[in-house]
């Protein structure tokens, strides 16, 4: 398994870029081995940062770019979201379950993010934009699930 | 690229999107589904195929569940099939599945989905 590696990509704030942001982490973990279910996890808790920053923070502007991190350290996996957005006024509200501005928003983003990933840190302000961090370690989580 | 299928029988829509559901897809359901019902007032039944969705996130989720509640107005239901055991995962998670009548894509013995 690879021990350490790191990669950036910066996309455009369109739908699109969704499913490519979960292509790249595809692709980012493959020499990870993961089982179908933990990668599906982590794909989730990607996908549902970057609709938050192209949705939320970006309010559909093509124009503007998300920025991923990926990084892996040993068995860690870290994903880094940023945007240069409107930001978050009440990051505490925002964490609340079910918390949505928008119908049809179901308010499970940041559910999604926590459920599925060790630990989420979100760091934004007003008008300058947002930062998600979502860690998640790899190997433990792959023993129990292959002994499963 | 393909854009999703849809079928109309008496009152049944039968709808089929193409790819994962996430914001980009969820919204081009979104729009053809409500064009159809609001454009059609005796459609009381959507059957939503889901073969070709391997993904799905808070947007899908939330898409589906828009269409359920305007299905619902008109007392009218929603049928998921073709559910794939990963998706089902996801649909059993946010309490979807109590919601909806959900057909996974082995037991498709009454078998629900339009033949495309």
């Amino acid at each position: 398994m690879v021990k350490e590696n790191k990669v950036e990509v910066r996309f455009s704030s369109i739908g699109e870029n969704v499913a490519l942001a979960r292509m790249v982490l595809s692709a980012f973990l493959m020499p990870c081995d993961l089982t179908r279910e933990i990668l599906d996890e982590i794909k989730i808790a990607l996908s549902e940062a970057v609709t938050n920053s192209i949705i939320h923070a970006y309010g559909e502007d093509a124009n503007q770019t998300v920025i991923l991190r990926m990084c892996l350290n040993d068995d860690i996996l870290t994903l880094e979201i940023e945007d240069n957005g409107v930001g978050i006024p009440d990051i505490k509200k925002a964490l609340e379950p079910e918390y949505s501005t928008m119908a049809e928003h179901m308010g499970l983003g940041f559910i999604f993010m926590k459920t599925f990933m060790d630990e989420l840190e979100v760091v934004s302000e007003v008008g300058k934009g947002t930062k998600v961090i979502l860690r998640r370690q790899l190997t433990e989580e792959k023993a129990i699930s292959e002994v499963g | 690229m393909k854009e999703l299928e849809v079928q109309l029988d008496k009152d049944t829509l039968y709808v089929c999107p193409q790819r994962d559901l996430d914001m980009a897809e969820a919204k081009t359901f979104r729009l053809e589904v409500d064009g159809q019902l609001f454009a059609r007032s005796n459609i009381r039944r959507l059957v939503v195929d889901l073969s070709k969705v391997k993904f799905i996130d808070s947007s899908g989720l939330g898409a589906l569940l828009g269409r359920y509640k305007l299905l619902q107005s008109r007392q009218g239901e929603m049928v998921l099939c073709e559910v794939d055991s990963r998706v089902y995962r996801i649909l059993e998670l946010s309490g979807m599945k109590k919601l909806m009548i959900i057909k996974q894509a082995d037991e498709q013995k009454e078998k629900e989905c339009k033949q495309w």
